[in-house]
């Protein structure tokens, strides 16, 4: 926000002094455990081998994982089938009443219709095949995207419980949901014609 | 025990003004690669009292708060091959200590960072609605100490600090989502106890 | 002799295996094309260069990188198809397409991590890449641009527009888009400059928004957030009614009203007044992301 100045809490916290001295001098105890050779120092370079070898490896994998990169749904039949998935979800969201909210003791879930549930677990699980076919970093990128998403609507969820009937938060857990949908339904389109397929005469 | 110890400590708050310069860093670091204790010697004095704000606020214990500053040392110390200068070294520095006070919460049984849960129900220390003065540094330090942990170690990095959502996140080994969602829920907090912006009631129109 | 010539041939067939693995294909085609037919290019990754110009044809300039199969050129009934066609298993080295084709045409580009660069394409363009950037011109048409990861800019001019564009973590700058704006991500982070705003529908989880526009008499401008931070600059004159709500967030403004608490049980803030005569709607909904709104 850009109106730091104005904002009583920005002073406020803008007042409080960065540096705060230790009420002794570390100094004379940080040179004596850097002067000898400690079992950290030992236990450190297995652990930056370790580092090392990961890194490596996930190098590795990431050459491997491009060189195979085809980007399935080659199938026709799978990809109907996963935008007869997302479809069904995103009707099924559509006709949802307002998010009614069990209480928190029963976990705070939504009671959603179980043709919703069914929906979007087809829709995730053709997600998941999917997205194995993707670049490790991008499919990375999604599966974070998608936890946050998902981190949002447990949060909205679990906040609806102690406000239940709360238009906003109401409305707000209905758009995360959609976006989610949204999400798990990206990954379609991604065809890229291989020897194995016909060129993709599907329109964007 | 903070404020005791952050009453001691800043009133001899005799704050380096030495040139914090990137260019004597980078010197003092390639100096200190070598094996140059003096150097590293001079980089503790440049930077540790900065890095005892960090971790002071963040675990809000004196005692802790120096073993922290300790070790972040000494791991900055063994691992200054690893420093590779994009960031400045302070900021790498903080990267070790906000690790340090991680690690002690982990092994100490507090709520760690791999919590994402926002638990409404816990709100940190009691405290009233405006029992700080926001005018009052003491009191908003006392402030910020009551708030949980979460919210609290967003708000130190990010309000106190400067650091931007993404690199907080990153420190703290959250998704940038919960890193926002800790910092409004820390200001709010903050915003009650200190008895800022508490608006009138007002019906909504529906 | 005869194991000179072996030698030979074995020196010689080896030279040509490493020749044609390390050769790049050139290929350079034109066709005739609709001066408002269709152009679909795909291609895996390397680089899309896209130009309209006015003459009735499609003009392909392609390097083609290792593992790649062929060029599949296709043009029938108005349509002109360019794929690279990637062996399937093989390391697909990235492919370099810089394609004239007619500015009016209708444009769809689909790539994964190649980047897109499209200039002057004056029709209906359908763009999608999964993490290379895509960076386009856009005029009076529909446009619809997709990413996962990858970087959106678009710079319109000032023609009204239908934008659709659409990313998962990829930020986005949009400027000089004039009409109508359908813009989600999830975190991507959004800078928007809109000279004129007369529909806009702006969603994210925890992307942050920049927004700058000129609010049309009866426009709407609606915006939600999770977690990301909404920041408004409407230029004046503004002629709104306004209503902002936010759970957990905090509402800063340059217009003068106060925000109100929603409940005395729950958190809440809402901030709703009105500037001029209100023909136009703002709505804008956070959960913990902080709205600003200044003029």
């Amino acid at each position: 926000m850009n109106h730091k100045h104005s904002d009583p809490l920005d002073r406020a916290l803008g007042s409080l002094p960065r540096d705060v001295q230790p009420e002794r001098d570390l100094w004379s105890d940080i040179r004596a455990e850097i002067s000898t050779p400690s079992a950290a120092t030992r236990s450190a370079s297995p652990r930056a081998a370790m580092r090392l070898w990961m890194s490596l490896a996930a190098g590795f994998l990431l050459i491997v994982a491009s060189s195979v990169t085809t980007y399935v749904i080659t199938q026709q039949a799978a990809q109907k089938k996963l935008l007869v998935a997302q479809q069904a979800a995103a009707a099924q969201l559509q006709q949802a009443p307002a998010v009614a909210v069990m209480p928190a003791s029963f976990g705070g879930q939504e009671a959603m219709s179980a043709e919703y549930l069914r929906a979007r677990q087809a829709l995730d699980a053709e997600f998941q095949r999917q997205i194995k076919t993707l670049p490790p970093v991008t499919r990375a990128k999604l599966e974070r995207n998608l936890a946050d998403l998902r981190r949002a609507a447990s949060e909205i969820s679990a906040t609806l419980a102690e406000h239940p009937n709360h238009a906003l938060l109401q409305e707000l857990l209905l758009s995360t949901y959609q976006s989610e949908l949204a999400l798990l339904g990206s990954v379609t389109n991604l065809s890229v014609p291989t020897l194995t397929s016909t060129p993709s005469e599907t329109r964007l | 025990m903070l404020s005791g110890a952050l009453a001691v400590a800043t009133a001899h708050n005799n704050v380096m003004t030495a040139d914090r310069s990137p260019l004597s860093d980078g010197a003092l670091v390639d100096s200190a690669r070598q094996g140059d204790m003096r150097a590293f010697e001079r980089l503790y004095r440049l930077h540790s009292a900065r890095v005892m704000g960090v971790c002071l606020r963040m675990c809000r214990r004196r005692d802790v708060a120096e073993d922290c500053v300790q070790q972040t040392f000494v791991r900055a110390w063994r691992n200054l091959s690893a420093f590779e200068g994009r960031s400045a070294f302070g900021t790498w520095l903080h990267r070790i200590a906000v690790n340090e006070v991680l690690t002690y919460a982990r092994n100490h049984g507090t709520r760690t960072e791999g919590d994402d849960s926002l638990d409404a129900a816990d709100e940190g220390s009691q405290a009233t609605p405006g029992e700080f003065d926001a005018s009052e540094v003491m009191d908003v330090e006392r402030a910020l100490a009551t708030l949980p942990e979460g919210a609290r170690h967003v708000v130190v990095l990010q309000a106190v600090y400067g650091y931007s959502h993404e690199e907080v996140a990153d420190m703290l080994g959250i998704a940038v989502g919960t890193c926002k969602a800790q910092l409004h829920r820390g200001r709010r907090l903050l915003r009650e106890r200190m008895g800022l912006g508490d608006a009138p009631l007002a019906e909504v129109e529906s | 002799m005869r194991a000179i010539v072996t030698a030979l041939s074995l020196v010689l067939t080896s030279w040509c295996a490493v020749c044609a693995a390390s050769d790049e294909d050139t290929v350079e085609r034109t066709l005739p094309a609709d001066l408002r037919g269709e152009v679909e290019i795909v291609n895996l990754s390397g680089d899309v260069q896209v130009r309209g110009w006015d003459r009735a044809e499609v003009q392909i300039h392609a390097e083609l990188g290792e593992g790649v199969e062929k060029l599949d050129v296709q043009s029938s009934k108005g349509r002109t198809s360019i794929n690279v066609i990637v062996q399937g298993h093989h390391n697909s080295g990235s492919s370099d397409l810089v394609v004239e084709i007619p500015r009016d045409s209708t444009l769809l580009v689909k790539t994964v991590s190649a980047d897109q660069t499209i200039a002057d394409v004056r029709g209906v363009q359908r763009l999608q890449a999964v993490s290379g950037s895509i960076n386009t011109q856009v005029w009076s048409e529909e446009f619809s641009v997709k990413t996962i990861s990858g970087e959106v800019t678009v710079s319109g001019h000032k023609t009204p527009a239908v934008a659709n564009v659409n990313t998962v973590s990829g930020d986005v700058n949009l400027a000089d888009i004039v009409g109508e704006l359908n813009l989600e991500t999830v975190t991507g982070d959004m800078q928007v400059s809109m000279p004129t705003l007369n529909r806009a529908r702006i969603q994210t989880t925890n992307g942050d928004l920049h927004l700058v526009t000129l609010l049309a008499r009866d426009g709407r401008l609606e915006a939600e957030a999770i977690n990301g931070d909404l920041s408004f600059t409407l230029r004046q004159p503004i002629d709104a009614e306004f209503d902002i709500e936010t759970f957990n967030g905090e509402i800063d403004n340059c217009f003068g009203p106060k925000s109100v608490r929603t409940s005395e049980f729950a958190p809440g803030n809402a901030l709703r007044f009105k500037e001029g005569a209100g023909s136009a709607r703002v709505r804008i909904k956070t959960l913990n992301g902080g709205v600003e709104i200044c003029k």
